[in-house]
């Protein structure tokens, strides 16, 4: 035997190189380093190996809350698109409500205009004609709307702040002509 | 070539993505997390594996072990995540960094003397040590050769490397380890 085995060559064997298993029959030293290298190795793989079983587990854990998150998203759907569709009246149907009173509004200032002092006259009975005739849809969605820009204030831009002003006051002459017309008639 | 073959249904374990996983699964998982040191993002890829082997079973052609071919997979799709942004921001936060000390704790409660504890806690350590001083690639090969055991062949064939490179990168990490054992582990 004239020299010990190198790192280079120990490693081959520890790769599964046979050509050296001669020398580590006689060598009682390179043996030595072979078995404490290999004694390393085992002592990794048996950490890692335990460290699998508890990674098992925790796959198992996840696993189940995964099988467990369609059943929530089942019972859960049916309120969440109900909530859903409230949201979206909530918010369609104040927005429709304006567009078709501002329209309704445009029309009656016309109206007024033609009709000179007469619409004046009927602004001031208005506020009486309004409360009576509570069940005219125009007025029912006026009073709605006047609830909803309550509540969705902020979301009236500023430049269309003097448009609700017009409603408010432009809108009961358009509904008071009627009975005014039906005087002049009689 | 090492495929399970059920002769009544005319399938393999390819075929059940379940049975694949019950197979193969903690030895994926094991290569992924050691690899990374990252028991989260190793679970993540875990699952990437076996979906990807069972949408792509057809290519499967037998020329090496079903493990083997798993593996090869499992590297590929480490090497695409390890170059993500993302992998980079949470390698840094390291929150899921497995523990070494835990395990060496686990592993020496198996021994009967302290002296065998002690030994076996300093032979984790240094080997631990060693390990993460290593790229993501040396670290690799490392762990298939002396934890999963596979052939110097099988190395090549998973990882597409060359001979030469796979006995280059094994001979760094066994030097490496080398050292840490000289030096009196910690």
């Amino acid at each position: 035997m004239s020299r010990h085995l190198t790192d280079e060559e120990m490693d081959g064997v520890l790769m599964g190189a046979e050509s050296h298993a001669l020398h580590l029959q006689e060598c009682e030293v390179c043996r030595a380093k072979v078995v404490e290298m290999r004694a390393m190795m085992e002592c990794f793989r048996d950490g890692l190996l335990l460290w699998e079983s508890s990674s098992k587990v925790k796959s198992e854990i996840l696993r189940s809350a995964q099988n467990d998150n369609p059943e929530k998203y089942s019972w859960m759907a049916l309120p969440a698109m109900g909530l859903a569709a409230a949201l979206v009246v909530g918010l369609m149907v104040p927005h429709w409500m304006h567009e078709r009173s501002a329209g309704a509004a445009r029309t009656a200032n016309d109206a007024s205009r033609d009709l000179g002092h007469v619409a004046s006259q009927a602004a001031n009975i208005a506020p009486t004609s309004q409360k009576r005739d509570v069940g005219h849809p125009m007025q029912s969605d006026d009073a709605l709307m006047q609830q909803v820009q309550q509540q969705l204030d902020e979301d009236v831009p500023s430049s269309m702040t003097p448009l609700t002003a017009l409603i408010q006051t432009e809108e009961p002459r358009a509904d008071s002509l009627k009975p005014m017309r039906q005087e002049k008639v009689n | 070539m090492g495929l399970l073959r059920d002769a009544s249904a005319g399938t393999t374990e390819l075929d059940d993505v379940e049975l694949l996983y019950r197979l193969y699964g903690a030895k994926v998982t094991r290569f992924l997390a050691f690899s990374l040191n990252d028991s989260d993002a190793a679970e993540t890829l875990t699952q990437e594996c076996f979906l990807k082997a069972y949408r792509t079973r057809a290519q499967f052609r037998g020329e090496c072990a079903v493990g083997t071919w798993l593996i090869r997979i499992a590297f590929n799709l480490m090497r695409d995540h390890t170059g993500t942004e993302k992998f980079r921001f949470w390698k840094r936060v390291r929150s899921q960094a497995l523990d070494v000390s835990e395990m060496g704790e686990r592993l020496a409660g198996r021994e009967r003397t302290a002296e065998a504890q002690m030994l076996t806690r300093e032979r984790l350590a240094a080997v631990w040590d060693a390990v993460e001083t290593l790229s993501a690639r040396q670290r690799s090969v490392f762990l298939m050769r002396f934890v999963e055991e596979m052939e110097m062949e099988e190395i090549v064939d998973a990882t597409g490397m060359k001979m030469g490179t796979v006995k280059s990168h094994l001979h760094r990490a066994l030097a490496a380890v080398r050292e840490r054992a000289a030096g009196g582990v910690r």
